[in-house]
This record gives C-alpha cells, sequence and structure tokens, in this order.
C-alpha cells in the first residue's frame, strides 16, 4: 500500500467513518505490525492483543487524530508505546540491543544451494539478531521507514539505526560467505 | 577503518537507498579489489529485495475489533475482550494448521527447489545461480531454473544470455517454445519470446546441442559464432539452417580468456547484454515490438506504410523518444506521446 493510498484511505475514515476504508488499512496493517509488536513484546499473543488495541483507539479517536498525522508512523509508534507497557506490568526481563546473545552464525555446509534455502539461510540468521537490531532491519528492509523515521519512532538516535543496519548487513555476509565457502 | 567494515558500510547505504553518487563509485572500487564479493552481494542484495508479501488477517478479526470500537454496532450478542482474544487465537491455530498441510503438499521431494525469475518490459537482470553460472536476462522474460545434484534444467521465454560454469556431470539444459539446447561449460544466447515463430539460440564459445521436443535425435551441433533458428512447435520440422556470423580464424577460439565475459557487444544477437540495442534490417513493426521491451512502452501504428520501413543501428544510452528521433532522420513517419503509449503514423494523414 503506498503512501497516497494510505493518506486517501485514512481520510475517509476521519471525514466520512468509512468503515470498508477502514478495514482496508487494516487488512494491510495488521500482520506487519503483530510480527513488529512481536520482536518488541516477545510474544506472539501479546503482540496480537497489542495491535487489536491500537485499532480499536485508532477508530475511536479517529475524529481527534483526522489529519494531523501520517499514519504509518503513527501506528508504529503507538505499537511501540503499547509493547514497552506491556512490557513494563509483566515485569519480563528483556535484553534489548545486546549483542552478546547473538549466537554465532553457523557455518552451513552446502556445496549447492538454492535461492529458496539460500532465502531460509538469511531470514534465519535475521533471527538470529539482537531484538533491536532485528527490528531496524525489518523497518528499513520491509516497510520502507528512512532512519529519521525508524529513530522516531523506536525513540533512539538515527546514528544508532545506522549502526544496528550497517550490523545486520556485516552479519548477513558473514553468513553468505559460510554458504559459499563452507568449512570443511 | 578496515575494507571489510567500509564495504559493510557502504552495502548498507546501497541497499537502504541512502548511498551517493561517491558512494557508488567508492562501492564499485572496492567490489573490483575484492571480485569475490561481487556474488554475496548481489544475492543479499537480490534477498533485500525479494520482501515475503504478508497476508491478510483472518476476515472475522475485523467484526470483532470494530465490535469493540463501535459498541452500537448492530453485533451478535455482546462479545468480551477476552472472548475476542480467544476467538482469533483459534483462527489462528486453524491457519497454521492448513498452511502446514499446503507447504507438506507442495515442497518438492529431494533436494530440487525451484527458482523463477522475470522481467518487465524496459527491464534486464543479471544474476548468478547457484552453480555459479551467470545469466542475463532480457526485458519481458520469464526463466525457471531447476538445479540440483544431478541436473540443471532452465525453461526460458524470453531471451537469455548464459555464462554457463563447467560442470560435466551436470548437464546444463535449456528449454524455450520446444527447443531444447544442452551446454557444457559455454556461453551462449537464447531468443524465444512468446508469440515469436522460432526459438533462435546463438553460440560465443563451447558447444551447445540443440534439438526439438518432437525429433530429440536430430541435433545440431552449433560452434562458436553460429546461430540456429528452429520452430519447435511445426507439425514437421522445418529444415534447419545453421548461419555463420562471423569467420574465425584458427586457433582463435584457444586465444580468448575463458574467464572474461564473452558476451560479443560487436554481435547484433548479444549486443543486449551490454546495454546496446542493435537491429540489422529489421522492419519497423518488428523493431516496435523490440522498443517496447527495451523501453516498456506500448507502440501502436496508426497507419500501415512506416510498418514496413526497414531499419539497421544501434541504440545505448538514447531515450525511447531520442531513439524514435534518430529513426526520424532516415525514414519519414510522425509520432505521438501519450504517457506510456506511443502512437506511429505515417506523415501524409496528418496535415
Amino acid at each position: 500500500m503506498g503512501e497516497a493510498e494510505v493518506n486517501t484511505l485514512w481520510q475517509a475514515v476521519c471525514e466520512a467513518d468509512d468503515q470498508s476504508a477502514f478495514r482496508t488499512l487494516f487488512d494491510g496493517f495488521y500482520l506487519r505490525l503483530v510480527r513488529f509488536a512481536a520482536d518488541l513484546a516477545g510474544t506472539r499473543e501479546a503482540a496480537e492483543e497489542i495491535v487489536s488495541d491500537v485499532f480499536v483507539q485508532l477508530w475511536k479517536n479517529r475524529r481527534q487524530t483526522a489529519g494531523v498525522i501520517r499514519l504509518k508512523t503513527y501506528l508504529y509508534t503507538a505499537v511501540r508505546h503499547r509493547s514497552y507497557n506491556y512490557i513494563r506490568d509483566h515485569q519480563q526481563h528483556r535484553w534489548l540491543g545486546l549483542d552478546s546473545i547473538e549466537e554465532p552464525a553457523e557455518a552451513v555446509q552446502l556445496p549447492s544451494l538454492e535461492w529458496k534455502e539460500l532465502q531460509q539461510q538469511l531470514d534465519k540468521a535475521v533471527d538470529r539478531l539482537s531484538p533491536q537490531c532485528r527490528t531496524v532491519f525489518r523497518m528499513v528492509r520491509e516497510e520502507g521507514f528512512k532512519y529519521k523515521e525508524v529513530a522516531a519512532i523506536l525513540d533512539i538516535s538515527p546514528r544508532t539505526v545506522e549502526t544496528q543496519l550497517v550490523r545486520a548487513v556485516a552479519r548477513l555476509r558473514e553468513t553468505l560467505q559460510a554458504i559459499q565457502h563452507p568449512v570443511r | 577503518m578496515t575494507d571489510e567494515q567500509r564495504l559493510n558500510e557502504l552495502i548498507t547505504a546501497r541497499l537502504a537507498g541512502t548511498i551517493d553518487a561517491d558512494g557508488m563509485a567508492e562501492l564499485e572500487s572496492l567490489l573490483q579489489l575484492y571480485p569475490e564479493q561481487r556474488a554475496s552481494f548481489s544475492l543479499l542484495h537480490q534477498y533485500w529485495d525479494a520482501v515475503p508479501v504478508t497476508g491478510q488477517p483472518p476476515g472475522d478479526l475485523f467484526r470483532d475489533i470494530m465490535a469493540v470500537a463501535e459498541p452500537a454496532c448492530p453485533s451478535p450478542g455482546k462479545i468480551t475482550k477476552r472472548g475476542m482474544l480467544y476467538r482469533f487465537r483459534w483462527y489462528w491455530g486453524a491457519a497454521a494448521v492448513t498452511l502446514l498441510g499446503l507447504f507438506f503438499l507442495f515442497r518438492p521431494d529431494g533436494s530440487a527447489y525451484e527458482q523463477v525469475v522475470r522481467t518487465a518490459d524496459g527491464e534486464r537482470k543479471t544474476f548468478r545461480l547457484a552453480d555459479a553460472s551467470t545469466v542475463h536476462l532480457n526485458g519481458g522474460s520469464q526463466l525457471r531454473c531447476v538445479l540440483n545434484g544431478s541436473r540443471r534444467e532452465l525453461w526460458l521465454e524470453g531471451e537469455a544470455y548464459f555464462e554457463v560454469a563447467p560442470d560435466p556431470d551436470r548437464p546444463f539444459v535449456v528449454h524455450a517454445s520446444g527447443v531444447n539446447i544442452r551446454a557444457l561449460g559455454t556461453a551462449f544466447n537464447v531468443k524465444a519470446y512468446h508469440g515469436q515463430p522460432s526459438c533462435e539460440t546463438t553460440l560465443l564459445e563451447g558447444a551447445v546441442e540443440v534439438y526439438a521436443d518432437k525429433t530429440p535425435d536430430s541435433r545440431i551441433r552449433l560452434r562458436p559464432y553460429e546461430k540456429v533458428s528452429m520452430d519447435g512447435t511445426a507439425s514437421v520440422a522445418a529444415p534447419v539452417k545453421k548461419i555463420n556470423l562471423k569467420t574465425i580464424g584458427a586457433g582463435a577460439p584457444a586465444a580468448l580468456p575463458v574467464a572474461t565475459p564473452l558476451a560479443d557487444s560487436s554481435l547484433t544477437e548479444t549486443a543486449w547484454v551490454s546495454n546496446r540495442l542493435q537491429f540489422d534490417e529489421m522492419d519497423f513493426e518488428e523493431l516496435a515490438r523490440l522498443l517496447q521491451r527495451w523501453y516498456g512502452v506500448n507502440i501502436t501504428f496508426r497507419d500501415e506504410k512506416p510498418k514496413h520501413y526497414i531499419f539497421s543501428g544501434a541504440f545505448a544510452g538514447e531515450t525511447v523518444t531520442q531513439a524514435l528521433d534518430a529513426l526520424q532522420l532516415t525514414e519519414d513517419f510522425r509520432y505521438e506521446v501519450q504517457g506510456n503509449n506511443i502512437t506511429i503514423f505515417g506523415t501524409s494523414t496528418k496535415k
């Protein structure tokens, strides 16, 4: 969904209480936001609850928020706030942004790897990144957010966003090299 | 900072789209310094672009959300929040089971994985297969690749240039419009667009065997710089003639450095690999089809006459209008551009 389309739909929601436009927005964002929330809050169940709540509030507050927000950034920011509240309320200890928990990339011993397998290996490597590193990587790659937007949503500095992304790329390159030149 | 760290920074900037011209130049020179990094960079780039498509949530979920957000909405009874969460967790379970089922049904047995690469009109892609063969795919084409331990098989619709990595145990076979091209450590071009009467194979290096589905026993062996057009779909195999594109002196092929990319840009058949659109005594109707694929535009003729003009020439960096302007220098026609659509008409019909 392009930004212009999102704006048009959101306008229809605010000005005409258009439920079908709201539904299109919901369908387009729900699963992506659940994935984002799961990264932050730790569990899929919590993530679903968080994102559902955000949409409930979004509909209820559509009059107040009309026109003043960039919807996509708003949604991600709202999900982040709720995810952090969730962690606080559930007293979970999570190690955000600590690289020490990253497991080393496995030396994969496959002489000839097909694209699908390669993709799966890289997906796994992304899963092994530290939570903050992974979140930044996905937001830039899959959601097309700019460094500044990611920084604003996650409340970190743009410099940190860049550092984390470079770190992710370095890991993926290591993974690729391990695949292409397996250790015998 | 080490070159390795710098490469990480530059590749990141390239992927995220924050790189500038200086950065691009620096990246390119580093890749030239470390050519072994180029393959993994291009794989990473492919991975970055291949963003998984996220599906849609189950339909009832939205109703449940609206029931909470807009309690005035007519809803079957009152749904509590707990109940709602319980319900959609059930849907997720069901969805997961369905997906798992599909996964096992469609997962090919063994390790034969399939890769499909497509190009739109006006788009050209170069990529490396898992066996280290390189493929250049011209616009409006589709290539399906199946590579495993015992075979390398590809199905082409459109045009592609192959630089095949030698592997005597795994023959490299390209299938295109009922014609099969079998190669071992070879560079060759195959052109077989939908709607084209025959499949054209041009060999640059090594050796290939070409044969139709219907006549697998009558094989044609090509030598470097030979080209063959074969209609694999005709009910009766038409007589096939080899065309010699360029005479080569004895010993010349041996003198060619094997590792260099062999797409010969002076050759009409493979000029596209070097981003040159080249055509030789081609009528305008066919050239228009070529321009459509090259530039990703639609070209229609309002009059019959210009269709039969014959052109020879080459374009490299020109835009489509610059190309048409150049063609106007040799023949009399006019054109109108409306967005992505170009109409060509003879001069006599326009006042």
